[in-house]
């Protein structure tokens, strides 16, 4: 499923490429994670200098390795990026787009053939990075944030939360 | 260039110095992989403190029966113990599980305190599990019509109702009206993993005197699943151990099947 995706989104972007003229409108791309399945986003230009995205993400929680794990299966990501950019504030940089903004995800984590999600809860973050646009529709972004991430059961009093320092690697595939 | 770097390091430090003294800060790539360590760390953490009570030591166990703390024999179909060959379990060979056949629906309670990890509800799903302290837990299997005060993280008090023995179908070749429960007796390694242990060595002596009559009682009927009998009239149980009538039980106390692990059974939540 990977494999197909990056070959669609590649030759998406071939496609697009062909059309010649820079487009900063709508675009298809993904955010390379720790685990193993990159999580996939979808980046639209609201306004010239704001941007939102919606992401969507999963990853496995099972690990053979460790008795505790063998009965989580899955967790879901679905949230929302809003992008400023703000390159205008710093007007020495030219070769890439800056920006910043804020996240806000929903996350459930599941157990075997469980009636429950083992797990609800919610990410928070700040953020800054830059854009650099590699050609007419494609391009790499490289941010940096704070994140808190606060997990609790839906049905006991357990509750698992904490901050990341996080690096986001994004590949964004512009088709508009 | 220097005025829009000090913007940028004085934004971090303001957004850094928002963090709680005393917070555990991890470092990473993308979101993803802190869902996956605090969702792992939760259920471990889940694992770990939900215990009742607050002990590492076993229980001692007592049966209470639908008519007290003993039962006429009659009243019990059939019986098993312990370390029985399970024919309707393929692949997983003797386990140790207390089987007792009556007729349908009897009330079954609790053998001591604990807190409910796992409860089933549906079809085929009849499996509830009662975790005692940190390295034990019951398995009490085909109960249906659950207590309904019953809920994950609820601690339960011996002889509290767990629900109702199943009720077998005409088409299993049993009379009708015919039921039968069994409980497993879960222990913690020390490596973490769940294992089966010899429920009759954890009941307490009324329980187990009780339970020895029905077996010297039941346990050689033509039906039984005790054990077999030779022809020098020795009874073995499945691994071919005798079981003598005083201990009404094999040499083995304990069943560590590779790659047979129950802690999918302790789990926290409803299975469908």
């Amino acid at each position: 499923m990977q494999r197909c995706l990056a070959t669609l989104l590649i030759m998406v972007s071939f496609v697009c490429a062909v059309q010649g003229g820079r487009r900063t409108t709508f675009a298809l791309g993904v955010s390379l994670e720790e685990t193993a399945i990159p999580l996939l986003r979808e980046k639209i230009s609201l306004y010239r200098t704001l941007a939102i995205e919606l992401r969507q993400g999963i990853v496995h929680l099972r690990d053979t390795e460790a008795v505790y794990q063998e009965t989580i299966e899955d967790a879901f990501l679905i949230g929302v990026r809003t992008l400023y950019d703000v390159t205008r504030f710093l007007p020495a940089i030219t070769q890439v787009s800056l920006y910043s903004g804020i996240e806000y995800d929903f996350v459930t984590a599941h157990q075997f053939g469980a009636e429950h999600p083992l797990a609800t809860g919610r990410i928070i973050g700040l953020f800054v990075g830059a854009e650099k646009y590699l050609s007419d529709g494609l391009s790499l972004c490289l941010d940096a944030g704070v994140y808190h991430t606060s997990l609790s059961s839906p049905h006991l009093d357990f509750r698992e939360e904490g901050v990341d320092l996080l690096f986001n690697i994004l590949v964004n595939f512009y088709l508009f | 260039m220097r005025i829009a770097k000090t913007r940028l390091i004085i934004a971090a430090m303001v957004v850094l110095c928002g963090i709680p003294a005393g917070t555990q800060v991890r470092l990473g790539v993308g979101v993803m992989g802190g869902i996956k360590h605090r969702a792992r760390t939760l259920h471990r953490t889940i694992h770990e403190q939900l215990v009742y009570p607050d002990t590492d030591q076993p229980p001692r166990l007592t049966i209470r029966w639908w008519t007290g703390s003993t039962i006429p024999k009659d009243d019990v179909l059939s019986i098993n113990t312990f370390g029985n060959k399970k024919l309707n379990m393929p692949g997983v060979s003797g386990q140790f599980t207390m089987w007792v056949a009556s007729s349908g629906f009897k009330p079954i309670y609790a053998l001591c305190d604990g807190v409910v990890v796992s409860l089933e509800r549906g079809f085929d799903r009849d499996h509830q599990v009662v975790r005692y302290g940190r390295n034990y837990a019951i398995e009490y299997c085909h109960v249906v019509n659950l207590n309904p005060d019953l809920a994950i993280g609820k601690i339960v008090r011996t002889g509290e109702r767990i629900g109702d023995m199943w009720e077998m179908s005409s088409g299993q070749g049993v009379p009708p009206g015919t039921g039968y429960f069994e409980i497993r007796f879960l222990k913690r390694t020390a490596d973490g993993r769940w294992i089966m242990a010899n429920i009759y060595d954890y009941l307490e002596p009324v329980s187990q005197e009780n339970i020895r009559e029905i077996w010297l009682e039941k346990a050689f009927s033509p039906t039984s699943t005790a054990g077999s009998l030779t022809a020098d009239g020795k009874f073995l149980d499945y691994f071919g151990n005798e079981i003598t009538t005083a201990t009404i039980c094999g040499v083995m106390r304990e069943i560590d099947i590779p790659g047979l692990d129950f802690t999918s059974y302790i789990l926290y939540d409803y299975r469908k």
